[in-house]
């Protein structure tokens, strides 16, 4: 005992935030050991001291007549054997094999090591050291629910089990990380999700050797390693039901610790252009907003380089009155059409990068900054012309209908080709572009799927059901094909 | 990234557009133009240019005038006197003088067709008694909107067509079709729409009457909202066509079918009359239709004696129909004409308005 003892200290001297105690209950020696910081001190108090104190007293009053307790006493020892794994008053213990276990990572991850009779315990006494369920900050709900993910796995994996009460409901973890040793958990609903699929997963997972992971998009690169597309292949979500809504579809979802976002997958395109939220609403409105979003789609890629091909190339399509407002507006514009619609779409990248790093309390000078230097200032002092603002802010506007950050960050490169492929060629150019871009949609793999499912290959069923409408929710009866084997929705 | 750097070029190489870019700051955009021609033979172009340097006003214009060999030559003359170069693609209106018409047609239509920056979309109006830019002048000093003028006048008077440049272009390059242009004059500074001039082998023959314009529109479906009037006994009959279909066939070897389907709404008569029954309102029809009959026969014999020009498309027509008498140069003489005209009263006018 007394080696392990200065094995441990020896080992963590410079940790300080690490505290030894050595207790003497009726000549019994105890010791314990625990990092202040992740415990809860209260239940280390409590229930792991005072019941320590209990347990070995309440021996002793059994004994009390007991001869050799008696001498025991006398020359101060205490030989009882303890059975401390079925009468300490806390829920989590483990007793540890000295040889075996890392000792330090439990210290390190909360538990209280006890030594008693060289036996080692631990006991988990974790502090709570997380914030608690809040308002999703980058997903915004209308008339879904308002709670989201936090940082710890245990509490993500309450708020789906909370929605999803089955015991299909499988989850399976591992740890990551040689140094963080990082909780990553896969879920899956075992009867609708393809094992095939939830294998795949499993073994990239397994696959991962990193000395850290402190977020949820380490693992997605790891598991999309052969990605090469522009766009992700999986979903972030912060919205637990979202990530139930994809778990009874018989997607998978990747929990890691520490990252309030939960991975989903396969993800197809169009689930990043339509919302969780239409299924909340009534399904006949949701065919405009559907449409609504597509147009956004096709607006935030394209208008910057729709004007500049009609500006520089096709000005024979535009109407007479636009074009003499145009030109009239561009008359003293000292830059070339492409000079001024790549500053102006740069400038308001620079204004949302720096709006998404800044700290709140300098937020309402940006946008001051933002809206009267680029807006207005701008085109007083003649370096761009009023229309070319319209363009910039119908495409970021459009642009933020979107709300997966890669998606956005995607379409963002894809809209600076098209910009580039228009001041070259016009609308011949941008017809160019096109073919890349769906040439690079339609080559893309999202987890031996196609990504643009269900227009590529055409699922006739899917896209009346899920592309432009919504099918209501009681006629809808099955699943998809494409994610499950199991498709009728009514049967267990 | 080495397929797209791959694509990228090959897209280049196929494409070339890096020639035809145009700076929108860099272009005097045409909204009119004027062509007439000198003592000397030379050509006289005058253009309204929108001035784009007032981002408040773009309605007004500035005329250019300039004097050249050729339509192209006093085009480029203009770069002499305006900073940027004409650029005609948002053209509304051409004007050319009565004796460009008669003689240049061909030379000032050949430019339109081979100019590939223009569209071709806009009006060709013979100017009648009167330069061309004159015309012009009133057009751009009275900020006349040209297009809706003509539309107008084609919806409501029924004596110009709506036909642009690209129609009556291919109309010209057809065997056997004549042309009618609009045309237009000055009445009291005041620019006037006028009846529409036929052409001859491609150069302007003269004009019909506004009666005769108004069946020509007819007759090639270019009509909408005109009135009809009709006399029975001492009683106007006025009525406004709300439809008008055309048809031309040949029948037999040398007749020609010309079917006419109008629709009208009875809009006015100067005497009390009862139209409780049918037969009275047919009555009203069968005038009408005795009246268009007659005056599309009247309006034929004029074509074939004395404008001898096959603005109807005759000779088109039995060309196409592989017709023998196509090959003779006065096939207009030998062929007859049937018109058979309907009309249709649908609504005889009620006292009592909805409002």
């Amino acid at each position: 005992m007394e080696n392990l003892i200065e094995y441990l200290k020896s080992r963590l001297k410079n940790l300080d935030d690490i505290y030894f105690r050595e207790l003497n209950i009726k000549n019994k020696k105890v010791f314990i050991a625990f990092s202040d910081a992740l415990i809860d001190s209260s239940l280390v108090s409590n229930f792991v001291i005072r019941s320590l104190v209990d347990i070995i007293s309440s021996d002793e009053l059994e004994d009390k007549n007991n001869l050799k307790s008696k001498i025991e006493e006398k020359i101060g020892i205490n030989s009882k054997k303890i059975d401390l794994e079925n009468s300490i008053a806390i829920n989590k213990i483990k007793k540890l094999d000295k040889e075996k276990d890392n000792l330090f990572t439990y210290i390190l991850s909360g538990f209280v090591l006890i030594v008693l009779d060289e036996n080692i315990y631990a006991v988990e006494t974790k502090a709570s050291l997380i914030r608690g369920i809040s308002e999703p900050t980058s997903e915004n709900s209308v008339r879904g629910a308002k709670d989201s993910f936090v940082e710890n796995i245990m509490t993500n994996i309450g708020l789906i089990r909370r929605r999803i009460k089955t015991e299909k409901l499988e989850y399976k973890e591992t740890k990551i990380g040689t140094k963080t040793n990082t909780t990553v958990g896969i879920m899956y609903v075992s009867n609708i999700a393809k094992s095939e699929l939830v294998d795949l997963v499993e073994e990239k997972i397994n696959k991962i050797v990193i000395d850290g992971i402190l977020d949820v998009n380490y693992i997605q690169e790891y598991i999309e390693e052969k990605n090469e597309s522009d766009f992700p292949v999986s979903i972030n979500t912060e919205r637990p039901d979202i990530v139930s809504y994809y778990l009874l579809q018989g997607r998978i979802a990747v929990l890691v610790d520490n990252s309030p976002y939960v991975l989903i997958l396969p993800a197809f395109f169009e689930d990043f252009i339509n919302n969780i939220d239409d299924v909340y609403q009534k399904s006949k409105n949701v065919t405009i907003t559907k449409i609504i979003r597509y147009m956004c789609l096709i607006l935030t890629v394209m208008v910057p380089a729709f004007y500049l091909s009609l500006i520089t190339f096709d000005q024979e399509s535009i109407p007479t009155e636009l074009l003499t407002s145009f030109a009239a507006q561009r008359e003293g514009v000292p830059f070339p059409a492409f000079i001024e619609a790549i500053t102006m779409v740069f400038a308001f990248e620079i204004l949302r990068e720096s709006d998404l790093r800044s700290n709140k309390i300098s937020g309402n000078t940006m946008s001051i900054v933002g809206a009267l230097i680029l807006g207005d200032a701008a085109v007083s002092a003649g370096i761009v012309s009023p229309i070319m603002i319209i363009v910039v802010a119908l495409t970021t506007i459009s642009g933020l209908t979107f709300s997966d950050i890669n998606v956005i960050n995607a379409l963002r490169k894809w809209r600076a080709i098209y910009m580039i492929f228009a001041s070259l060629c016009g609308l011949i150019g941008m017809a160019m572009a096109t073919i890349l871009f769906v040439t690079s949609l339609v080559s893309t793999n999202s987890y031996t799927k196609s990504f643009t499912y269900p227009v590529a290959p055409l699922n006739m069923t899917q896209v009346k059901k899920s592309l432009f409408t919504r099918m209501a929710i009681p006629k809808d009866h099955t699943r998809q094909k494409i994610l499950t084997n199991n498709l009728t929705r009514s049967r267990e | 990234m080495r397929k797209y750097v791959i694509a990228l070029l090959v897209f280049v190489i196929i494409f070339n557009g890096f020639s035809s870019i145009k700076e929108l700051t860099d272009l005097a955009i045409v909204k009119a133009m004027g062509i007439d021609l000198t003592e000397d033979g030379k050509y006289h172009i005058s253009a309204i240019v929108i001035d784009t340097s007032d981002s408040e006003n773009t309605n007004s214009g500035i005329v250019y005038e300039a004097i050249g060999d050729s339509v192209h030559d006093a085009a480029r003359n203009i770069v002499g006197i305006s900073p940027k170069k004409l650029y005609l693609a948002h053209m509304e209106t051409l004007v050319i003088s009565e004796e460009v018409a008669k003689t240049q047609t061909e030379n000032v239509l050949d430019f339109f067709i081979r100019d590939n920056e223009g569209s071709n979309a806009f009006y060709l109006f013979i100017a009648n008694g009167a330069k061309s830019s004159e015309i012009i002048d009133i057009i751009n000093t009275e900020k006349i909107d040209m297009v809706s003028f003509l539309q107008a006048t084609e919806k409501y008077r029924g004596i110009a067509n709506l036909k642009n440049l690209n129609e009556i272009i291919k109309t010209i390059l057809k065997d056997g079709n004549e042309i009618c242009a609009n045309s237009i004059s000055i009445k009291d500074e005041k620019i006037v729409i006028n009846d529409m001039a036929y052409f001859r082998d491609w150069n302007m023959a003269g004009y019909l009457t506004s009666q005769e314009s108004v069946l020509y529109n007819i007759l090639i479906n270019e009509i909408s909202n005109i009135i009809l009037s009709v006399d029975q006994g001492d009683n106007l009959i006025v009525a406004e066509v709300m439809d008008s279909k055309s048809k031309i066939s040949i029948e037999n070897e040398d007749t020609i079918n010309i079917e006419i389907k109008i629709k009208a709404n009875l809009s006015e008569t100067s005497k009390d009359i009862k139209i409780t029954n049918s037969e009275k309102l047919e009555e009203i029809e069968n005038n009408f239709e005795e009246k268009i009959n007659n005056e599309m026969l009247v309006f034929y014999n004029k074509i074939k004696n004395e404008y001898n020009s096959d603005i109807l498309g005759f000779g088109n027509l039995l060309y196409r129909k592989k017709n023998q008498l196509y090959t003779q140069d006065n096939y207009l003489q030998k062929l007859n004409v049937n018109v058979n005209t309907q009309v249709n009263i649908s609504n005889q006018g009620g006292i009592n308005k909805t409002w």
